[in-house]
């Protein structure tokens, strides 16, 4: 419970406890006392003002704010992880090449026409679904699907257990998409056939 | 470190010239105060808050994803500029540029490499940072709209990726935009119109390495830069990034 002490009750004209004989008079002697002069002890009067929860009370005792300075911390974390990503970059660059093949010619068609990785879950769905399903309504209900996230959740929790539904659905969207761009990167060759890894890779980077 | 070479005298005449104090407004910031001055006063440092939470710096809380994929932006950026000088938008040229720039251009194989891999690395990223968002319920209001801005973010980080794989025009490029973009003569009603549009022809060709070339240059850098600016300014106003859950 959280009360208030008021040494003066009877200065504020405003306050309820213009009612005397409801409001609850506390003081260490027995019985109702009337209102005394501000800070003489016994005579002071108290009002309820909220009833407050265990929970909630727990939460009112932490520290509300607990900040580090962004010189130093923050910008350490950044100076670091671009660093490590430099690094790997340049290594990747030095020891593995990126493709290039033969000269670009529309009359030589490939074994195995490839869209870029990301695009290879859409190229899997256009071989399961009439195209105009897969290949004009999967992206943008995809897309859309995605930036709908926040207004199909409108429960105020963040732990996945309370929030299981949306959970469920952006699962979908991203181990679906995994599971069908996995397919389509690694288990597809020529004529867009399966053809297990062991037997050949056609993929490009 | 903060006062290094104080007692050089050359070191000393150096920091307290006028050259120097024209540059650096405020010594090496070493108290809580100079520290935040520093990140105010700084252009570029004060897209930052003078304080963070410190669950926020924390490397196991964002993984650095979406920071990472800014830097990455930032390293395309430079790679790509550097790429541009070499590089000539033709269909007879371009995949000879290509050659050129692996064989007789200083460094032009290892930042030609690097863009390439920094590009995939960062379609991974921004999608690895979609999911870390997720997963701390990041998009609860106030960053309803933030979480959209970022979906476009992604679609933009596709369309950068997607209109590059085109630009060395070898076989892989040619046959990967051709898979691509015949999706959009399945649209319904104006099937030809949109692949009219995309390839700049009726078939890949001169107008469509062109139509390819401009969009991954500037038209897709510029918006997206744009679409971060948003979406950096946000995190800021909502209160910077989101709490743990």
């Amino acid at each position: 419970m959280t009360i208030e002490k008021r040494p003066n009750a009877t200065a504020d004209k405003n306050a309820p406890t213009q009612a005397p004989e409801r409001a609850p008079v506390v003081s260490p002697g027995s019985g109702p006392k009337l209102p005394g002069p501000p800070g003489v002890a016994g005579t002071e009067r108290f009002r309820l003002l909220a009833y407050v929860k265990q929970e909630s009370m727990v939460r009112v005792d932490k520290r509300p704010d607990e900040t580090v300075l962004t010189w130093p911390h923050l910008l350490r974390a950044e100076f670091v992880m671009a660093m490590l990503i430099t690094a790997l970059l340049v290594v990747t660059s030095v020891f593995i090449q990126a493709p290039l093949e033969e000269m670009a010619n529309a009359s030589v068609t490939p074994h195995v026409a490839k869209a870029p990785w990301y695009f290879l879950g859409l190229q899997e769905l256009l071989s399961y679904f009439n195209v105009t399903v897969a290949g004009v309504l999967v992206v943008p209900v995809y897309l859309g699907g995605l930036a709908l996230v926040p207004y199909i959740d409108r429960t105020p929790y963040k732990a996945i257990r309370d929030r299981k539904l949306i959970w469920v659905f952006f699962m979908c969207l991203m181990i679906g998409g995994l599971i069908i761009t996995f397919i389509g990167s690694f288990f597809r060759g020529p004529g867009w056939n399966w053809v297990w890894p062991w037997d050949g890779l056609f993929f490009n980077l | 470190m903060s006062n290094g070479g104080e007692g050089n005298p050359i070191i000393r005449a150096i920091k307290e010239s006028v050259a120097w104090r024209s540059l650096f407004r405020q010594p090496y910031p070493t108290t809580s105060r100079t520290r935040a001055l520093a990140v105010m006063n700084n252009v570029f440092l004060h897209l930052h808050p003078v304080r963070v939470k410190r669950h926020a710096v924390r490397y196991t809380y964002t993984f650095c994803l979406g920071g990472i994929s800014f830097f990455l932006f930032l390293n395309l950026t430079v790679t790509g500029l550097f790429l541009m000088f070499f590089y000539v938008p033709s269909v007879s040229q371009a995949y000879q540029d290509i050659q050129a720039i692996e064989a007789s251009v200083a460094f032009g194989g290892f930042v030609r490499n690097m863009h390439r891999w920094a590009a995939h690395l960062m379609v991974l990223t921004v999608f690895l940072h979609m999911i870390r968002v997720f997963y701390h319920g990041a998009y609860k209001p106030p960053r309803e709209f933030n979480w959209v801005i970022g979906v476009l973010l992604l679609f933009l980080t596709l369309a950068l990726s997607f209109s590059g794989y085109l630009l060395p025009w070898d076989q892989i490029a040619f046959w990967a935009i051709t898979v691509g973009t015949q999706l959009a003569t399945y649209f319904p009603i104006v099937a030809d119109e949109a692949s009219f549009f995309i390839l700049g022809g009726i078939q890949i060709g001169q107008g469509t390495l062109l139509r390819f070339y401009v969009a991954h240059v500037i038209f897709f850098p510029l918006i997206t830069a744009i679409l971060m600016v948003v979406h950096f300014w946000r995190i800021r106003k909502d209160g910077g990034i989101s709490g743990p859950v």
